[in-house]
């Protein structure tokens, strides 16, 4: 979309998490329309969660009867109390808001903000972490790359 | 009550006037917008008066500002690092936007990491 921009604009990651699940990671600055529209879906043999951040304070969980239940968050600090921003959306100004506020709780010195709401810099480094053996991937295609930090392996 | 945390942007364009600014404008408890750089002076004078910070078309004159605690990189990508080291050697103890840095340029980022 920009002309000789050097990060990645769009991107599906195959994921191989740790407890044996699959996933699939999906980031795009071209899908027009979605306001960063963060959510996470999470299927599995006795049913399925769904949360998005343009409802974060409601997790569906559907069993594989059918039922479906909303759940509302045990922490209220994924929850914000100022008005969110009329027309564009709260996926787009609610993690803001979330983050600005604990940003300065943590800046005045409120314990359990970092590692809490907010990632610590292990958390950061992971992702960044992530984001180059994403990157990394695509260039080897056909090799599994960890992320554990202390491994530079690739695993067929 | 804690004090608001001064914060100055570097970059004044679409994402700070749509997206951070106004959720700021809804935490004025918590922060205080000092300064607003952007390279064209009009945006940067329009922005500024919007949120009572004042304007100025040079970083040096956010990152070096005692009174600014933290510091938006919200510039175009190709400047996020040289501004990340600036701010850190300029002695600002928190900014935003790190995870262009490390990936953009190499060259930088083990500046960068020297500087730290």
């Amino acid at each position: 979309v920009v002309p000789d921009r050097e990060v990645d604009e769009d991107c599906n990651v195959l994921l191989r998490l740790s407890g044996g699940a699959v996933g699939v990671l999906s980031a795009s600055q071209v899908a027009f329309g979605e306001r960063n529209a963060l959510s996470i879906q999470v299927y599995g043999d006795a049913g399925a969660i769904h949360w998005s951040f343009d409802q974060a304070d409601a997790l569906r969980l559907v069993r594989t009867s059918g039922a479906t239940q909303i759940l509302n968050p045990l922490s209220p600090d994924l929850l914000v109390r100022e008005p969110v921003i009329p027309g564009l959306g709260n996926g787009l100004t609610v993690p803001f808001l979330i983050q600005y506020r604990d940003f300065a709780r943590a800046i005045d010195g409120t314990a359990g903000v970092i590692d809490g709401t907010l990632p610590g810099i292990d958390a950061a480094v992971r992702s960044m972490c992530f984001v180059e053996r994403a990157a990394r991937s695509r260039g080897q295609r056909s090799d599994w790359i960890s992320l554990d930090l202390s491994d530079q392996r690739t695993h067929a | 009550m804690m004090k608001p945390v001064s914060v100055g942007f570097l970059g004044g364009g679409p994402v700070t006037q749509a997206i951070h600014l106004p959720v700021l404008a809804r935490m004025q408890r918590l922060w205080r917008i000092s300064r607003i750089m952007d390279v064209n002076p009009e945006v940067a004078r329009l922005v500024a008066e919007r949120c009572g910070a004042i304007a100025t078309t040079e970083a040096a004159a956010v990152i070096e500002d005692p009174t600014i605690d933290v510091i938006a990189i919200c510039s175009p990508n190709s400047f996020h690092a040289e501004q990340a080291i600036a701010a850190c050697r300029a002695g600002t103890r928190y900014f935003g936007k790190g995870c262009t840095v490390a990936f953009e340029d190499r060259q930088n980022r083990s500046g960068f990491n020297r500087g730290l």
